[in-house]
C-alpha cells in the first residue's frame, strides 16, 4: 500500500466490490474472493483468453471444484493481494448491510480464500477471527481441516502456506509422473521427495522462514518430534526425521509440516522444468498446463465423500451454501 | 488418432490458415475461435468432408458438393485444398489433398525419366460412354440375329414371297455386318481408352498420387491426396481408416456446404426448413460419422435404453442370471446429466413392450414430455450418449455451447474428456466460459497472426 496513497486504495477497492456487484453471472451464485490479478475489463471473449499470458489465479480454484458440481458453481474473483481481498470482502459486506437493488451479490453467499503466508494479517476488527493465523488455528487440527468448525469461517486461509504448496503435495507424484511432458527437478526426473529434502536444506537460508520462526512453529507443533529451539535445530531434526520414518502416514505429517511454513513459489516456478527439448512449450504456457492437471486431481478428489484434502473440503463446505 | 497441424491456403472464407494442435496438451480439447464470418464452421467441414468421404464411393457426392466452387486459378496446375498432418499412434502422417488439371500431368511428365503416353485425367470419363455405346449396338444387333432367325422360307409360299423374304434377309445381312464392324471400333476404342486409364493410374501410382474423385467436374479437376512416404495403396488405406475416426457435430439449422445446394437453398426460403431437416437426415444415413444436436437426439438415448436392455437380456440368456445392470446404469448416467431434480425413463409400447422413446418425471413422479425438457438438457444427454461410442477419433463440434448456461459451457470441456477420453476435440466456439477450463494454449485463433515486427 505504500505506493499508494489511503484515498487512492479505496477507490480501488470501491470499484472491484462495484465490478463484482454488477456480474451478472454471479446471481444466485456463491461467491469467493481469491489472491490474483485483477483481470482487466472487457477480455471476456475466446481471442482474449487465448492473448492472456498466463491462466488467471483465480481459474485454478475453479478447475477443484468437484467435477458433480455442475450447476450454481461458486463463482471466483481475483482481488490482487491478500490485503486487497480481505478489505474488499469487508467493504461488500458493508455496502451490503441493507438489501441493495443495484447488486447480483447475496451476501449470505459471499466468501474468501487467501494464503496463510507467514505474516499475519489481521482481519477486520468486527470479524470472528482477529487475524489470518487464527483462522488457521481454528479451522485446522494437525495436516486436517476441522470439518465442525469448518462451515462458521467465511474467510478461508489455505492450510499450506500459500496455494502453490498444494502443487506439490505427495499424493500428486501420479500426476506428475504421467505427464505428458517430461519433468525435470534439478536436472533430474522429478520426484516430489527431491523437492522436500531441498526444502529442508533450504530452511536455514531462508530469511522470511527465520524471521517468523514462532508462528511458523505454532503452527506445526502436533509434530512433536520436531526441534523449534532454533532455525538450525529445526532444519537439522527435519532432515533427520524425514530421512528415517518409513511409515508414509508419518512421512506425509512431515511434509505437510514443511508445506506449511517453507516459502515453495521460487521451487514450483524456477525449478519445475520440462526436459530440456527444442519443442518444449514456453515455461508459464507449460505450468498452465500442470495446473489445470493438478486442478482435476483434486476436482475428482472431492468426488471422494472420505476425502482429508483441504481444498476437496473446502468446496464440501461451500456446497452447503447452493 | 490426433490431428496436430492443418493447413488451407485458401477456401471459400479461408485465407492461409495453419493451425497447430499440440500433441501432449491435456485435455486434448481446442477452442477454435475468430469473429463471425470467421470460417470456423468452413474449417471444420472441410477436414470432415475430406476426411470423412474421400474413400467411401457412395460419400462422394458430398465431397463434390463441397468442392464445386473450388477452381484452379487461370494458368495454374494445382490448388492444394488442405494439407493436414495426423498422428496416428505412432508416427506423423503428413497428407496434402490437392485439385489438378492436365498441365499438372504434363509439368510431373517432364520431371520424370519414364515416356508415357497420352495421358489426361478426361480418360476415366471416356469410358462410360463407349460402354453405352457398346451395349446399345450389342443389341441392336442381337436384335436384328432374332429377326433373321425368324425370317424362314417355307415350301407352301408363293415366289413372290419367297423373294421378299429373302431381301430382307439379305438387308439384314448387311445391317448386322454394319453393326458387327462398329462394335469391334467401339470394343478397340474402349481398349484404348482402358490403357490410357492404366496409364493414367500407373502414372499417378508412380508419383504416389492417390485419385480420390470421379465427379463430373473431376474430368477437369479430379482431388487427389498424397501422403509423404506412402504409396498409393498404403495412403488408400489410411484414408479408410481415418474415415472412420473422424467425427463432425453440429447445429441442425446450419448450412452444410456438402449439400447440394438446392438442399442448401430449402433452409433460407419460407415453409421449406422442414425440407431442410429430410436432406439432412438423409445425409446422416450416408454419413455414419455426423450428427446434429436436436430434438432426436431423444432417439439416440432411446436407443441406449435399448441396447442396454439386450445387454441386460443376453447376459441373462448366457448366465442364467438377470441383474439389470446395465439398464440400471444407463438410468443413473442419464440423470446425472439432467438438471436436478429430474429423472428419465424408458417409454414402453403397452402392446408388446418395445422401447419407443423415452420419459422425463420430476422427482414426484410429475410426467415431463421431452418437449418439457429444456433444449440445453437435450442437447447435453444427446452429447453424451453419441460420444461415449467414440474412441481415438477426431472429434470436431461445432457450436457446441449454444443453448448452454456458463456452468455448462465450462462444464462441456470436463464432460467430453469424461464420456470419451481417448478423443480430440476441436471446438468451433465463441464461448469465453468453455475456455476458461483450458488454459490460453489450448485456444486457437482462425485468423493468421500478424508477422512478428523484425
Ligand atoms: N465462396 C466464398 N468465398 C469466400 N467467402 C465465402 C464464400 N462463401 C461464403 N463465404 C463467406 O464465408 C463466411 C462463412 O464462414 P463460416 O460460416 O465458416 O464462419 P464461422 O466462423 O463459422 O462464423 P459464425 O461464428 O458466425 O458461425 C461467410 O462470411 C460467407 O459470407
Ligand atoms: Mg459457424
Amino acid at each position: 500500500m505504500s505506493f499508494q496513497s489511503k484515498k487512492e486504495h479505496e477507490q480501488l477497492i470501491e470499484q472491484q466490490c462495484q465490478a463484482i456487484m454488477k456480474s451478472t453471472h454471479i446471481r444466485n451464485k456463491i461467491v469467493v474472493l481469491c489472491e490474483g490479478d485483477i483481470p482487466t475489463p472487457g477480455l471476456r471473449t475466446v481471442i482474449g483468453y487465448q492473448q492472456l499470458q498466463k491462466r488467471p489465479d483465480a481459474d485454478f480454484y475453479t478447475a477443484c471444484i468437484p467435477s458433480s458440481w455442475t450447476q450454481k458453481k461458486p463463482e471466483f474473483f481475483s482481488c490482487g493481494g491478500r490485503g486487497n481481498v480481505l478489505d474488499t470482502y469487508f467493504k461488500l459486506l458493508e455496502l451490503h448491510r441493507e438489501p441493495r437493488s443495484d447488486s447480483y451479490l447475496d451476501r449470505n453467499r459471499l466468501f474468501a480464500i487467501v494464503d496463510l503466508d507467514l505474516q499475519v494479517q489481521p482481519t477486520g476488527k468486527d470479524y470472528l477471527f482477529p487475524n489470518t493465523e487464527a483462522i488457521f488455528k481454528s479451522l485446522y487440527q494437525g495436516t486436517k481441516v476441522n470439518q465442525q468448525k469448518a462451515s462458521q469461517h467465511r474467510i478461508w486461509v489455505t492450510g499450506l502456506i500459500y496455494k502453490e504448496a498444494y502443487f506439490l503435495i505427495p499424493e500428486l507424484q501420479p500426476v506428475f509422473d504421467d505427464y505428458s511432458v517430461p519433468l525435470t527437478f534439478n536436472s533430474q526426473p522429478l520426484q516430489l521427495e527431491n523437492i522436500y529434502l531441498a526444502l529442508g536444506n533450504d530452511m536455514d537460508s531462508d530469511t522470511n522462514l527465520m524471521d517468523n520462526l514462532t508462528t511458523a512453529c505454532e503452527r506445526i507443533s502436533y509434530c512433536t518430534e520436531l526441534d523449534c529451539s532454533s532455525i538450525n535445530q529445526l532444519k537439522s531434526s527435519w532432515l533427520t526425521q524425514f530421512q528415517s520414518v518409513t511409515d508414509k502416514e508419518q512421512k506425509d505429517e512431515l511434509v505437510y509440516a514443511l508445506l506449511m511454513i517453507k516459502p515453495v513459489k521460487k521451487y514450483w516456478e524456477e525449478q519445475t522444468q520440462p526436459e530440456p527439448n527444442p519443442f518444449n512449450p514456453p515455461l508459464e504456457r507449460l505450468r498452465d498446463r500442470l495446473t489445470l492437471a493438478i486442478g482435476h486431481f483434486y476436482s475428482t478428489e472431492g468426488e471422494k465423500s472420505d476425502t482429508e484434502h483441504h481444498i476437496p473440503i473446502f468446496f464440501k463446505t461451500l456446497h452447503q451454501f447452493v | 488418432m490426433h490431428l496436430l497441424r492443418v493447413q488451407v491456403p485458401e477456401f471459400r472464407a479461408l485465407k492461409n490458415v495453419d493451425i497447430e494442435f499440440e500433441k501432449d496438451f491435456i485435455p486434448k480439447v481446442f477452442p477454435l475461435g475468430s469473429q463471425n464470418g470467421g470460417g470456423k464452421s468452413t474449417l471444420l467441414q472441410l477436414i470432415f468432408v475430406l476426411l470423412h468421404c474421400s474413400s467411401h464411393p457412395d460419400r462422394l457426392p458430398f465431397l463434390n458438393n463441397l468442392l464445386a466452387q473450388v477452381s484452379i486459378p487461370e494458368g495454374e496446375s494445382h490448388k492444394v485444398l488442405a494439407k493436414m498432418d495426423i498422428w496416428d499412434g505412432e508416427k506423423v502422417v503428413s497428407m496434402e489433398f490437392l485439385c489438378c488439371n492436365d498441365t499438372f500431368l504434363e509439368s510431373l511428365k517432364s520431371n520424370g525419366t519414364a515416356t508415357i503416353g497420352d495421358i489426361s485425367f478426361a480418360s476415366p470419363f471416356r469410358e462410360k460412354p463407349l460402354t453405352e455405346k457398346q451395349s446399345q449396338t450389342s443389341g441392336k444387333i442381337s436384335q436384328s440375329t432374332n429377326e433373321m432367325n425368324n425370317l424362314k422360307v417355307i415350301t407352301e409360299m408363293t415366289e413372290v414371297q419367297k423373294s421378299d423374304i429373302m431381301g430382307k434377309k439379305t438387308l439384314l445381312e448387311e445391317q448386322l455386318k454394319l453393326l458387327n464392324a462398329e462394335l469391334e471400333v467401339t470394343k478397340q476404342e474402349i481398349s484404348v481408352v482402358r490403357s490410357m486409364v492404366e496409364s493414367l493410374m500407373e502414372f499417378l501410382r508412380v508419383e504416389k498420387l492417390h485419385y480420390i474423385t470421379g465427379s463430373s467436374n473431376a474430368e477437369k479437376q479430379p482431388l487427389l491426396c498424397r501422403i509423404v512416404g506412402m504409396e498409393v495403396s498404403e495412403t488408400k488405406s489410411f484414408l479408410s481408416k481415418l474415415a472412420d475416426k473422424i467425427f463432425l457435430a453440429a447445429p441442425s439449422t446450419q448450412v452444410y456446404l456438402f449439400l447440394s445446394p438446392d438442399n442448401r437453398k430449402l433452409l433460407f426460403k419460407a415453409g421449406t426448413v422442414d425440407n431442410y431437416g429430410t436432406a439432412l437426415k438423409e445425409s446422416k444415413t450416408k454419413l455414419p460419422g455426423f450428427f446434429t444436436y436436436n430434438i432426436t437426439s431423444t432417439e439416440v438415448i432411446t436407443k441406449s435404453f435399448i441396447v442396454a436392455r439386450d445387454q441386460d437380456f443376453a447376459e441373462r440368456v448366457n448366465t442364467g442370471r438377470y441383474s439389470g445392470d446395465h439398464y440400471q446404469q444407463v438410468l443413473n448416467e442419464m440423470k446425472q446429466l439432467l438438471a436436478t431434480g429430474k429423472k428419465i425413463l424408458p417409454q414402453l409400447n403397452p402392446k408388446d413392450n418395445t422401447v419407443e422413446g423415452v420419459r422425463f418425471t420430476t422427482e414426484d413422479g410429475t410426467e415431463l414430455y421431452p418437449e418439457n425438457l429444456s433444449h440445453g438438457e437435450l442437447k447435453r444427454l444427446g452429447i453424451c450418449v453419441w460420444s461415449r461410442k467414440i474412441e481415438n477419433a477426431i472429434v470436431l463440434m461445432d457450436e457446441v455451447e449454444n443453448a448452454f448456461h456458463p456452468d455448462w459451457q465450462y462444464q462441456i470441456v470436463l464432460d467430453l474428456t469424461e464420456w470419451g477420453p481417448t478423443n480430440q476435440y476441436i471446438l468451433a466456439t465463441h464461448s469465453y466460459e468453455l475456455c476458461r477450463a483450458l488454459t490460453p494454449a489450448h485456444v486457437k485463433d482462425l485468423e493468421p497472426k500478424l508477422l512478428p515486427v523484425r
